[in-house]
This record gives C-alpha cells, sequence and structure tokens, in this order.
C-alpha cells in the first residue's frame, strides 16, 4: 500500500517527462501543475466541475484537474496544453478564431483534442456530448464549433 | 485549494483499505473512502467536509469488476460512469449513467454517487428496481445483503464499510426500460426529476429521484400503477399521491411545479411501458 503524508516527494509523467516533485497529500492536480511546474494553460475556474477550464488529459482521457489530487495523478500519463503542439484542433481555433479572452481555450483544445483521438470523424451527438464539459463565456461558441469541424474529418 | 492537510493511502487490496480506514481513526484522522473524488475534493476545498485521511478504492481489483457470471451483471463500485455507460449488460443503468458532463463522467463512480452525500444518487435507480446484491466489506470482513435493505433514503453502511460491487439478475437487467429526466435548464443540471422504470411480468416498477429529498420507490405507488381498474389518467394521479411526500421546493423548482413533473413522468412511463391496456 502507498501512504503519502506531510510533504511527499512524488513523481509525475508530465508530458512525456517523468518529474519528481514535492506535493501535500490535498493539492490537486491542477494546483501543482500551475504552482510547481509553472504549467499554467489549465486554467483554475470555478474550481467545482463546472467550467472545464482546468482540463488535463490522464492516459488519454480528459479530466477536471481541480477534483483530482496530484497523487491520484501518479502512474498515469498526464498531458497538459503546453503537451501539445500545432494539433489540428489547434490550428483549427486560429484559423476559426475559436477563441476571444482565451480562458476557456485550453480547456476545450484538450478536450478537443481527446475527443478526435478517439472518434476521428465525430457525429454531432458525440461533439455535443464532449464539449458540454467546457463552458465558455465569450464566444456564443460558434468560432469553437467551428474550430472543431474544421479540425476533424468528414463525420461518422 | 484544499486548505487543511490529509493523509493519502493507495490500498492494494481490501484488507489494506480496511485496515488503513481502522489504523486512521486509531490515529484520531478521520478518514474518508475515495473514489472518483468529484465530491470529496469539492467538498473539502468549500470546507464543508475535513477528511483527515482518504483511502484510494479506484485501485483495489474487486472495485473494478465488469463482468457477467453465473447469471448475473457485476458491476465494482469504483467503475467511472463512462465505463458503466458503455456496458451493455444493464441498458437502464448505461441509460442512467448519462449524467453531469462526459469529462467528470471520466472519474465519477458508481459507488461514490450511491453513496455520496447529494440527494440525487440518481444511478442507484436502476438497482432499486432489481434484485440487486450488494457486497460490502468491512471490520467485520464481507457481506453480500439485498441493496434493497440497505439503501433507504441513502445507503446505511457500518462504521468503516465500503461497497465493493453490486450484482444483477441478468433476468431482469434485460427488461424493457423507460426513462425520463426533466431538469430546469441545461441537461447538466441537477434533475428535477428522475424516473427509471422496468416493465416486469408482474406488472411496472418504478423509482425516482429529484423530486423529494432522496431516491425513492414504493411498493404502494406501483399497486396503483399497476391497477389496471383505474384509467392511466387516474391511475398516475392516485400513484402520485400514494408517496404520501412533501415535493422538494428549492430555486430548481417549485413543489408544484415537481408535482407537475411528476404526474407528467408517470403518465409517460404508463403509455410507455404498455401499462395502458
Ligand atoms: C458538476 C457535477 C454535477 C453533478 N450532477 C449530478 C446529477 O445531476 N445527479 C447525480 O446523481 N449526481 C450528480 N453529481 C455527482 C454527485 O454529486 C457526486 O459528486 C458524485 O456522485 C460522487 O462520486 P465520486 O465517485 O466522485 O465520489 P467521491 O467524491 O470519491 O466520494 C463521495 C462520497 O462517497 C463515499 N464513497 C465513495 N465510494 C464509496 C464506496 N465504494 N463505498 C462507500 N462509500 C463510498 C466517499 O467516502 C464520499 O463520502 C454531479 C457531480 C458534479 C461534479
Ligand atoms: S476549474 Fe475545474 S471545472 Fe472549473
Ligand atoms: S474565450 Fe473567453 S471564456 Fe471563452
Amino acid at each position: 500500500m502507498i501512504t503519502y503524508r506531510g510533504q511527499a516527494a512524488i513523481r509525475l509523467t508530465v508530458n512525456g517527462e517523468v518529474r519528481e516533485v514535492v506535493v501535500r497529500p490535498a493539492d490537486t492536480l491542477l494546483h501543482v501543475l500551475r504552482d510547481r511546474f509553472g504549467l499554467t494553460g489549465a486554467k483554475a475556474g470555478c474550481e467545482n466541475g463546472d467550467c472545464g477550464a482546468c482540463t488535463v488529459l490522464l492516459d488519454g482521457k480528459p479530466v477536471k484537474s481541480c477534483m483530482v489530487l496530484a497523487v491520484e495523478a501518479e502512474g498515469s500519463g498526464i498531458t497538459t496544453i503546453e503537451g501539445l503542439r500545432d494539433t489540428p484542433v489547434q490550428r483549427g481555433f486560429l484559423e476559426q478564431a475559436g477563441f476571444q479572452c482565451g480562458f476557456c481555450t485550453s480547456g476545450f483544445i484538450v478536450n478537443a483534442h481527446a475527443l478526435l483521438q478517439t472518434h476521428p470523424r465525430p457525429d454531432r451527438e458525440t461533439i455535443r456530448d464532449w464539449l458540454e464539459s467546457n463552458l465558455c463565456r465569450c464566444t456564443g461558441y460558434e468560432g469553437i464549433e467551428k474550430a472543431i469541424a474544421a479540425a476533424a474529418g468528414p463525420r461518422e | 485549494m484544499i486548505a487543511h492537510n490529509l493523509v493519502y493511502h493507495r490500498p492494494e487490496t481490501i484488507g489494506e483499505a480496511l485496515g488503513a480506514f481502522a489504523g486512521a481513526e486509531a490515529e484520531g484522522l478521520k478518514p474518508y473512502y475515495l473514489a472518483g473524488g468529484t465530491e470529496i475534493t469539492t467538498f473539502s476545498r468549500r470546507g464543508l467536509i475535513t477528511p483527515g485521511a482518504l483511502i484510494d478504492l479506484k485501485t483495489i481489483p474487486e472495485c473494478r469488476v465488469l463482468t457477467r457470471r453465473e447469471g448475473s451483471a457485476v458491476f465494482g463500485a469504483g467503475l467511472t460512469l463512462n465505463e458503466v455507460g458503455e456496458c451493455p449488460f444493464f441498458p437502464l443503468l448505461s441509460e442512467a449513467a448519462g449524467i453531469v458532463d462526459h469529462t467528470v463522467r471520466n472519474r465519477l463512480t458508481l459507488g461514490g454517487n450511491i453513496a455520496g452525500m447529494l440527494p440525487y444518487r440518481e444511478t442507484v435507480l436502476p438497482f432499486l428496481l432489481t434484485d440487486t446484491a450488494a457486497r460490502l466489506a468491512g471490520p467485520g470482513g464481507e457481506r453480500e445483503v439485498p441493496l434493497a435493505d440497505i439503501f433507504s433514503r441513502r445507503l446505511k453502511l457500518k462504521p468503516g464499510e465500503f461497497l465493493v460491487q453490486l450484482r444483477v439478475p441478468e433476468a431482469e437487467a434485460g427488461l424493457p426500460w423507460f426513462r425520463r429526466r426533466r431538469v430546469k435548464q441545461s441537461r447538466l443540471d441537477y434533475p428535477l426529476l428522475t424516473i427509471c422504470a422496468l416493465a416486469a411480468r408482474d406488472g411496472i416498477r418504478l423509482a425516482l429521484s429529484g423530486v423529494f429529498d432522496s431516491p425513492v420507490r414504493s411498493p404502494e405507488v406501483e399497486a396503483v400503477l399497476n391497477d389496471r381498474s383505474l384509467e392511466p389518467a387516474r391511475r398516475a394521479e392516485t400513484a402520485a399521491a400514494a408517496f404520501g411526500l412533501r415535493a422538494r421546493d428549492d430555486q430548481r423548482g417549485s413543489a408544484q411545479y415537481r408535482e407537475m413533473l411528476l404526474l407528467r413522468g408517470l403518465e409517460e412511463t404508463i403509455r410507455e411501458l404498455g401499462g395502458e391496456g
């Protein structure tokens, strides 16, 4: 059995790199990514599971890192927005102007990237099911939808 | 940020989990079993709970089981709602697991939803409609009991006990079903009404959440729902009254509105499950 108390040294695999870090067991993955690793792409929005601004991938699946403890992520591959480079979804957001203030953008991109990795040609229903996990307060979603449609192949 | 400190345990076996729970209590630390953590992390951040120790059940193999054996479908308490939703063993349960959003469903577990503190516990409804057996582990050892014996408004476990698995007879898991979920605005809202129903040989079985303070299945209500001497509309009306409970009244919906949704939901259930004849 693994036990962590006080200040615990753990190893996390972030964007393909194994990194050692000292955390409190109560620290959320979101705060460790931002405050210990300086990976500030994942945002602290609601910290309540509602907005999706904190979305990262754990073993390729999107999760809300405000509701995951860093110690729980040990042994999993963590991908943040900083680990995505020039992906079709990122290009789609640029070309289709899928953002305004940008606060929600990394969460959307990370989630949409996982969506397209899982369903390369998603139908409307699948896109809706995945993307309702993220909120945007600026764009009205049109640009975001266009960005994802541009990144996706023809529909399933 | 979670302000208070806590100890985190990741046991590999049921025995280790029980040992960690007892050990934390002996140290004077308030232990909580941890599953998807969606409730524990958010409630801790807001200071609503202050766990001294978390015992993570997610990596215990028995809690991750998803199989059919000896005429039953077995669901580990540590399965995520997406895993349950994608599983064809119990179609009504797969549908009921479609709550919250896709990303949260990658973490939120069956056990956490059923044992959680919020009053909705929507994934318990399909289990309440069947002869589900709950496998529990606790300081006194492991036991298997009918879920109906330990779920009354909420899951009633002995101190230190946790839910390991739920076992559903396959014959019941395959029954024709109906589900209706009503919300105030977005599909992601907490429900004003969630009805789950099965059409069994002996008639319609129905359980619901959202209308009252906790999930409920009532034999009195089902007796009325299946009383074919009454017209369907009259049956729905009498069944709604037979709950004998006060509807919730809050900013999501008034009691009157919930009662109206309940009546419509009961009418639809009778219609959809062929109870009109
Ligand atoms: C944004 C959001 C929206 C939601 N909307 C809904 C909704 O509409 N309907 C609905 O029903 N739910 C909804 N929920 C889910 C619900 O409120 C809880 O958050 C969730 O069910 C907890 O599951 P978990 O696996 O994350 O549990 P955790 O947070 O890990 O644990 C919750 C509680 O259950 C206990 N526990 C966990 N597993 C076990 C076990 N195996 N045996 C005994 N005790 C255990 C823990 O000790 C703790 O007390 C929503 C959650 C979020 C975050
Ligand atoms: S910050 Fe995590 S969901 Fe809003
Ligand atoms: S671009 Fe501002 S919140 Fe989405």
